[in-house]
């Protein structure tokens, strides 16, 4: 057996990501001030097993994790 | 934004208004140190993770964060998931707190002087 693959694709440095502004219940780890907001990968740090699964004592599947940089200004919305 | 009905749970706190903030030094007692000991041999062991105490204290509400101190919401959430993953049964911790408490009312007493 190899390496078990990760169950994210990997993401390079810079590349932008949206976090999902998805409101499920339940243990979720993006704080909401951050859902919807934009930031992008500073570094890939390691896989790491998803909380959001270890949380009830489930298996948990292999993210990589990632520093995520995110601006600390208010997003304006341009009105057309 | 409209935190009632936006699906935001109680716990999520990050960027509202939080008032004063004490940093005050807290100087816990013997039986705190204890929970907290407590949780580094469950996870140790691998019982349950940070993950699970976290995810139990937060489905205890707001009212417990508002009642219940730091370590007896500890407590609280390091035995439900000890009785989630199995470690021991709910029957089997009624006989244990039955025992220590036939011990005497002190601490001392109930943890027989250690």
């Amino acid at each position: 057996m190899g390496t078990p693959a990760l169950a994210n694709e990997p993401l390079a440095v810079g590349t932008s990501v949206r976090i999902r502004t998805l409101m499920p219940p339940g243990h979720v780890r993006a704080p909401v001030y951050l859902r919807g907001k934009t930031g992008t990968i500073e570094r890939a740090i390691a896989p790491f097993k998803n909380p959001e699964q270890l949380a009830y004592g489930l298996p948990a599947k292999e993210h990589m994790l990632y520093r995520v940089r995110f601006g600390t200004r208010m997003q304006k919305t341009l009105t057309i | 934004m409209d935190t009632k009905t936006d699906g935001r749970r109680w716990h999520d706190m990050g960027g509202q208004d939080a008032g004063p903030i004490c940093d005050d030094q807290h100087d816990f007692s013997l039986w705190e140190k204890r929970v907290d000991a407590l949780m580094v041999l469950c996870s140790g062991k691998g019982y349950f993770t940070v993950d699970g105490l976290r995810r139990v204290l937060e489905d205890m509400g707001e009212e417990a964060f508002e009642t219940m101190s730091y370590y007896e919401r500890w407590i609280a959430s390091i035995n439900q998931n000890l009785i989630e993953s199995g470690a021991y049964t709910t029957e089997e911790l009624a006989a244990q707190m039955a025992e220590v408490k036939a011990r005497g009312a002190t601490y001392g007493d109930a943890s027989l002087g250690k």
